[in-house]
C-alpha cells in the first residue's frame, strides 16, 4: 500500500510542487494538506499519516509548535521539516524530534535536490 | 562474586593437620574400645572363678559337716551340733547364716551374724519353701536365693545315720564379698583406662605440635618461590617488565619460574618493540599534526577537546593552545551558540547513525568564524571555515568528532577581488547599457549638463581650497574658513541632480560616487574652528572619482559610437520637420507625388523606440526595486519597434501606476521568491497596435491578488455586504480591486503611496474610451488588460522593426543619402574603406552604429546576400572583426558574456549555452536575416546577414 503524506505550507503554489513529487517520484498518498500549525495539528489527528511534512514560517500556529504539540500526543510521528529557514531553528526542530529536514528553495528540478530528497525519506522510513 | 584468597601454605597446613587429628581421634576411640572389652570379658571370668570356689567351698563345708553331724544328730548331741554350727557361722563372714533342722523341718540350730549361739526357741517345723526344698534332698545341693536384697546360695545337705536321714544341715554363703571385689575390680580397670586416654590424648597434642612446626616450615618452603613469582607476575601485569624472576628451588616450581623468566624477557622483548613501533607511529602522526596546513582538532561528544591537534589549528583560530581551551573559547561560542552547539552534539549522538553525516553536519551552529585583532580593527578579519567529520572508535561507535578550521582569509580576498572585478564590470556593462538606452541627444544633454555641473563644482571647491590655504599663511591663528550655506546648498544641488541624472541613466558608479560626495559635502555644513582645507582635499578626491567615471562613460560612448558622443546621431525634431516641410513643398512645385513616401519616411525617424517610450516605466520600476531591495526585470515586448514617442501621454500616469503597482505590490520579497522558486520577478508591458487600436497588458509574476482577503476587506470597509459578497463570482471578486478607496496593502509605502487608486486608474482609462479587465491568479500574478483606442489621427502605420529599417538602409549610399539630407553635421562611418584586409568584402558589408541601442548593445554588422558566402568562412568573419575591432577601436557585434544579458537577449535564447561554432542562426521575428554566432574568451560576437534585401526608396529618388 502506498504510504500517505500530508502536506502543510502556507503556500499552496508549493503545496502542489511537494505534492507533485510525491505523488510522481515516491508514489506516495498525499491524503491531505494545510495552510498553517493548526491544519497541521487537526490533520495529523484525523489522518495519523506516515508522514507530515511541515513548513517552519506559517501564519496562525508555526510548524515548531505544532510539531511539538503532535509529537505530544502521537510520540512516533514522522515529521519531515520543509522550511526555508536556517540554522538554529531547524536544530530545535530535530533536537524536538523532526526525523529530517529538506531546504527550501524546492529544486525539483535539480537532481542533486531530488537525491538528497529520496535519501532523507528513506532514512526517515528506515529509523 | 571474588573468591577469597587463601594461600597454599595455610591451605597444606590446614589440611595436613586435619587429616593427622582424624587419624589421632580413631587411633584413640579404637583403643578405648578395645580396652573396655577387655576389661568386661576379665570381670565375668573373674565372677566365674569367685562363684566356683565359693560353691565348692559351701559344698566342701555342707558335706564335712553333714558326715560330722551323723553321729551327733544319732546321739542327740544338740550342744555340739549347735558349737559346730555356730562356730562356723562366727568364723566366716561371708557365711549369712548356719541351719540345722531334722527331718521334721524343726531347728536344732540357726546361726547367724544377728543370733550367734544358734539357739532356738521355737519349736515350729520351718514352712518356707527354701525350707522344703532342703528337706526334699537326698544329697548335696544348693540354689541361689534372695534374701533380703542380697544374693545368697544355700548349701543343704541331709545327714544319715545309717541310711536314715536324720536331719538336715544348711548354710547360707552371701555373694557380697565376691561382689565387692569384683566392683574393686571393675573399678581398677576404668582408672587405668583413663589413664592410658589421658596419655594418649597428651601424646596426641604434642604430637600434633610437632608436625604443625614441621609441616608449617615445610609449607613455606615449598610457597615462597611460588610468592615471588607471583610477585613477579604482578609487577608484569603492571606493565613493569623490567623484574627479574629468580630461580629459588631447584623442583618443578624452579622450572617454572626458569619458563617463566623465559617468558618475561621474550614479552619484553616485544613489548620494547612494540613501545617503539607506537612511538614511531605516534611521532608520525605528530609530524602530520605539526606539519599539515589546516587547523585539526577533536572534540568528545560532551563537548570537551581532546589533547591531539594539529598545531596548524593554534594559527588559523588564533588561540595559543587548543588543548587547554574550551570549545567556546576556541570557536568564539557566545551563550547561545553554546547552547545550540550542546543541542547539536545531542542531535549527533542520537542521528548520527540513522541519518547522513552531510546534513547533520550542516545543521552544526558554526560554519565560519571571522576573527578580528581587536588590536587592528583595521586590519582585516581572517575568516575561517570550520568543518565536521565523525570519527569512530574500534567497537564502531561515534566517539569523536574531528573539527578541520581551514584559513578562507585568501580566498576571501579573491572572491572580493573578484566582486570588485565583476562590479567593475557591470558598472561598464551598466553604463553601455545606459549609453544604448539612451537616444543620443538625451545623452548629450545629460553629458553636456554634467560636465558643465562638474566644473561649476570644481571651481568652487578649488577656490575655497586657495582661499583656505590663503588664509592659513596669512592668519596662522586665525578661526575656520567660511563658506556660506547657500554655496554649500548650490554646491550640493549640483551634486545631487549629477546623482539622480546618472543614477537613471543606469550610470551606478557615478551615481554612487556622487552620493558619497553629497555625503562629504555635508561635513562643510558642520561648525569648526580650524579652516576646512582636509574637507576640501576630500571633496576634490570624490570629484577626481566623479571625473573617473564621467571618463569611464565617455570611452564607453567611444567604444560604442566609434567617436566620442559629438558623433552620436541627434536629428533635432525641427529638422525633420525642416525635412517634411522640404519635401512637401518639393512635392507640390514637381506635383509628381514621388516625395510623399519621403515624407513619411522622415516622420518616422522622430519615431522612438518603444524602449525608449517604456523608459521612464522601467526606471519607476527600478526604483520600486532598490527602495525594496527587490530584483526586478522589466520586460518589453515586442522589442525594437518603433512608434510615435506620445503613443501613450494620454495615459501616461495611470500606465506609470499600474506598472509601479505590480513592482511594489506584485512582486514579493527575494526572499520569499526564493523560497518559492520563482527566480527573478518580472513585470511585463505589451503593447498591440491594429486597427487602430491600442491593447496594452501590463502584467507580473508576483503573489496576484488574493480574492478571499479582498472580499473581507470590501466587506470590513463596508463596500458590500457578506451575502453581496457570497454571490459575486471570482472574476466579479478580482473587479472589487476598482471599488474606490481600497488599499489590500496594510502597509503605505513611499513609492505606491496612497493616492491614486485602481479606481482612479480605471476612470483615466475610461476616459480616453478604453476598458480595463483583470486577470489575476495567487501566487502567480496579476495581468491588466487594457483595450484603448488609437491614438493620433490614424495615419501612423505600418510600423517597421528595427530589423526593416536595418534591411531598408543596408547600403552605404542610402545612409550617405539620408545623412545628407540632414545638417551633415553626422559623419557616416565607414571605418573599414581603407582598412587593406578587408578589401573585397567592405563593399558588402554595412557598419551600421546608428542601430546600436535598437540592439541593446550590438553593434551590428551587415553583409550583402551575394556575399553571404564569404560569412560562412570563419576565418573571414574573424579576420573582419579583428580588423573592425583594431580600426574602430571598437567591437564589433558584441554582447557581454553575461547570463544576465544572454537571458534578456532574446535572439540568444534560440542557442545552447555551450556554443558550437557551426551554429547558424535563424530569427522567426525578423525575416530576411541570418546570422552566426562565434565568441572568444570575453565577447560573443554576433554576425548578421541580410538576405532579402529590398532596395530603399531614396536610391529611386536618386535615379
Amino acid at each position: 500500500m502506498a504510504k500517505q503524506v500530508i502536506i502543510v505550507d502556507d503556500s499552496k503554489f508549493l503545496i502542489k510542487k511537494i505534492a507533485g513529487f510525491f505523488e510522481n517520484e515516491m508514489k506516495f498518498e498525499v491524503v491531505a494538506s494545510g495552510y498553517d500549525g493548526n491544519d497541521a495539528v487537526a490533520l495529523y489527528r484525523e489522518h495519523k499519516p506516515d508522514l507530515l511534512t511541515l513548513d517552519i514560517t506559517m501564519p496562525n500556529k508555526d510548524g515548531q509548535e505544532a510539531m511539538r504539540e503532535i509529537l505530544t500526543e502521537f510520540p512516533d510521528a514522522s515529521i519531515l521539516i520543509i522550511s526555508a529557514v536556517r540554522g538554529d531553528t531547524v536544530l530545535e526542530c530535530m533536537n524536538d524530534g523532526a526525523k529530517g529536514y529538506i531546504e527550501k528553495p524546492l529544486k525539483f528540478g535539480d537532481s542533486e535536490f531530488i537525491e538528497d530528497f529520496k535519501d532523507t525519506l528513506e532514512e526517515i522510513f528506515a529509523m | 562474586m571474588k573468591k577469597r584468597f587463601i594461600s597454599i601454605r595455610s591451605k597444606l597446613i590446614r589440611n595436613t593437620m586435619l587429616i593427622i587429628s582424624i587419624i589421632f581421634i580413631l587411633v584413640l576411640s579404637v583403643i578405648t574400645i578395645m580396652n573396655v572389652q577387655n576389661a568386661d570379658k576379665n570381670i565375668k571370668k573373674s565372677e566365674h572363678n569367685i562363684r566356683s570356689s565359693l560353691i565348692a567351698k559351701g559344698k566342701t563345708l555342707a558335706s564335712n559337716n553333714a558326715f560330722a553331724m551323723s553321729g551327733m544328730a544319732e546321739d542327740y548331741a544338740f550342744t555340739a551340733i549347735q558349737d559346730l554350727v555356730s562356730s562356723t557361722v562366727k568364723d566366716d563372714p561371708d557365711i549369712e547364716y548356719g541351719i540345722y533342722m531334722d527331718s521334721n523341718q524343726v531347728a536344732w540350730v540357726n546361726a547367724s551374724s544377728e543370733n550367734p549361739s544358734g539357739r532356738v526357741m521355737s519349736r515350729d517345723p520351718f514352712t518356707d519353701r527354701v525350707s522344703k526344698w532342703a528337706a526334699s534332698l537326698e544329697t548335696l545341693n544348693h540354689q541361689m536365693i534372695t534374701f533380703g536384697n542380697q544374693e545368697i546360695i544355700e548349701f543343704a545337705a541331709p545327714v544319715f545315720a545309717d541310711d536314715e536321714i536324720l536331719g538336715f544341715i544348711r548354710y547360707g554363703i552371701s555373694t557380697r564379698s565376691m561382689r565387692e571385689s569384683l566392683e574393686e575390680a571393675r573399678e581398677n580397670g576404668i582408672r587405668t583406662r583413663n589413664q592410658a586416654v589421658k596419655i594418649l590424648l597428651f601424646i596426641g597434642i604434642i604430637s600434633l605440635a610437632v608436625t604443625y612446626l614441621v609441616i608449617r616450615r615445610l609449607a613455606t618452603e615449598i610457597t615462597r618461590p611460588i610468592g615471588s613469582l607471583v610477585q613477579s607476575a604482578n609487577a608484569i601485569s603492571e606493565g613493569n617488565y623490567n623484574v627479574r624472576i629468580q630461580s629459588e628451588s631447584n623442583d618443578e616450581i624452579g622450572n617454572l619460574a626458569e619458563h617463566f623468566e623465559t617468558m618475561r624477557t621474550t614479552v619484553k622483548r616485544y613489548t620494547d618493540h612494540l613501545q617503539d613501533l607506537v612511538d614511531e607511529k605516534m611521532q608520525q602522526v605528530n609530524d602530520i599534526l605539526n606539519n599539515i596546513d589546516q587547523g585539526l582538532f577533536t572534540l568528545n561528544l560532551d563537548g570537551s577537546v581532546n589533547k591531539e591537534y594539529s598545531s596548524r589549528a593554534n594559527e588559523i583560530l588564533r588561540v595559543k593552545d587548543i588543548a587547554s581551551c574550551s570549545l567556546n573559547e576556541i570557536l568564539r561560542l557566545d551563550a547561545k551558540q553554546e547552547n545550540a552547539f550542546n543541542m547539536w552534539l545531542n542531535v549527533i549522538q542520537k542521528r548520527h547513525n540513522k541519518q547522513r553525516w552531510k546534513k547533520l553536519a550542516r545543521l552544526a551552529p558554526i560554519h565560519e568564524l571571522e576573527l578580528n585583532n581587536p588590536a587592528d580593527t583595521d586590519i582585516i578579519p581572517d575568516y575561517v571555515s570550520i568543518a565536521y567529520q565523525k570519527v569512530y572508535d574500534k567497537q564502531g561507535q561515534l566517539s569523536k568528532i574531528m573539527i578541520l578550521a581551514m584559513d578562507e582569509t585568501e580566498k576571501r580576498m579573491k572572491e572580493l577581488q573578484m566582486k570588485e572585478e565583476r562590479q567593475k564590470h557591470e558598472s561598464e556593462m551598466k553604463i553601455i547599457l545606459g549609453l544604448v538606452n539612451t537616444p543620443p541627444g538625451e545623452l548629450s544633454e545629460f553629458i553636456e549638463d554634467t560636465n558643465e555641473r562638474m566644473e561649476r563644482v570644481r571651481q568652487s571647491v578649488e577656490d575655497h581650497l586657495t582661499g583656505t590655504r590663503k588664509q592659513r599663511e596669512k592668519h596662522p591663528d586665525s578661526p575656520a574658513y567660511d563658506i556660506t550655506g547657500e554655496e554649500i546648498n548650490s554646491l550640493y544641488r549640483d551634486i545631487h541632480t549629477i546623482k539622480g541624472n546618472s543614477g537613471s541613466y543606469g550610470f551606478e558608479m557615478l551615481s554612487a560616487h556622487a552620493h558619497n560626495a553629497e555625503d562629504a559635502l555635508e561635513k562643510l555644513r558642520e561648525p569648526v574652528k580650524m579652516r576646512r582645507d582636509s574637507v576640501l582635499e576630500e571633496m576634490i578626491t570624490h570629484l577626481d572619482r566623479l571625473n573617473g567615471d564621467i571618463d569611464q562613460i565617455h570611452s564607453k560612448i567611444k567604444l560604442i559610437f566609434g567617436k566620442d558622443e559629438r558623433a552620436t546621431m541627434r536629428i533635432p525634431k525641427s529638422h525633420v520637420q525642416h525635412i517634411i516641410n522640404t519635401c512637401a513643398a518639393i512635392d507640390r512645385s514637381i506635383q509628381s507625388g514621388q516625395v510623399n513616401g519621403l515624407i513619411d519616411k522622415c516622420i518616422m525617424l522622430s519615431w522612438t523606440p518603444i524602449e525608449t517610450i517604456t523608459r521612464k516605466y522601467q526606471k519607476i520600476v527600478g526604483r520600486v526595486a532598490r527602495w525594496q531591495k527587490k530584483n526586478i526585470r522589466f520586460i518589453v515586448k515586442p522589442e525594437h519597434v518603433f512608434f510615435p514617442s506620445d503613443i501613450f501621454s494620454d495615459i501616461d500616469d495611470a500606465l506609470l501606476h499600474l506598472i509601479r503597482n505590480a513592482a511594489d505590490h506584485g512582486i514579493e520579497p527575494p526572499e520569499v521568491r526564493e523560497e518559492l522558486g520563482k527566480g527573478i520577478g518580472q513585470v511585463t508591458f505589451e503593447f498591440k497596435e491594429e486597427d487602430n487600436a491600442r491593447t496594452v497588458i501590463v502584467s507580473d509574476d508576483g503573489k496576484g491578488i488574493d480574492t478571499r482577503k479582498l472580499t473581507e476587506i470590501c466587506i470590513g470597509k463596508g463596500f458590500i455586504t457578506r451575502e453581496e459578497a457570497e454571490n459575486l463570482g471570482e472574476k466579479e471578486r478580482l473587479n472589487l480591486v476598482f471599488m474606490p478607496g481600497l488599499s489590500t496593502s496594510d502597509k503605505i509605502t513611499d513609492i505606491s503611496g496612497r493616492g491614486v487608486g485602481m479606481d482612479v486608474v480605471r476612470e483615466r482609462f475610461e476616459m480616453v474610451g478604453g476598458t480595463v479587465s483583470i486577470d489575476s491568479t495567487v501566487e502567480s500574478g496579476t495581468k491588466i488588460t487594457l483595450a484603448l483606442p488609437g491614438k493620433g489621427d490614424g495615419s501612423i502605420s505600418p510600423r517597421y522593426s528595427v530589423f526593416e529599417e536595418v534591411k531598408d538602409s543596408l547600403t552605404q549610399s542610402a545612409v550617405e543619402c539620408v545623412m545628407s539630407l540632414f545638417d551633415k553635421q553626422v559623419e557616416v562611418r565607414e571605418p573599414w574603406k581603407s582598412d587593406d584586409q578587408l578589401e573585397g568584402l567592405y563593399d558588402h558589408v554595412l557598419y551600421v552604429t546608428s542601430m546600436n541601442r535598437q540592439f541593446q548593445g550590438v553593434t551590428v554588422v551587415g553583409i550583402q546576400t551575394d556575399h553571404i558566402e564569404a560569412f560562412i568562412d570563419e576565418s573571414d568573419i574573424e579576420m573582419m572583426i579583428d580588423a573592425l575591432g583594431e580600426f574602430t577601436n571598437t567591437y564589433t557585434g558584441l554582447v557581454m558574456d553575461d547570463p544576465r544579458f544572454r537571458d534578456s537577449f532574446d535572439i540568444l535564447k534560440a542557442f545552447p549555452p555551450s556554443y558550437r561554432k557551426d551554429c547558424q542562426l535563424s530569427f522567426p521575428r525578423m525575416r530576411g536575416i541570418s546570422g552566426k554566432l562565434f565568441q572568444d574568451d570575453k565577447w560573443i560576437y554576433i554576425g548578421f546577414a541580410i538576405r532579402n534585401r529590398t532596395e530603399w526608396e531614396l536610391t529611386d529618388m536618386e535615379e
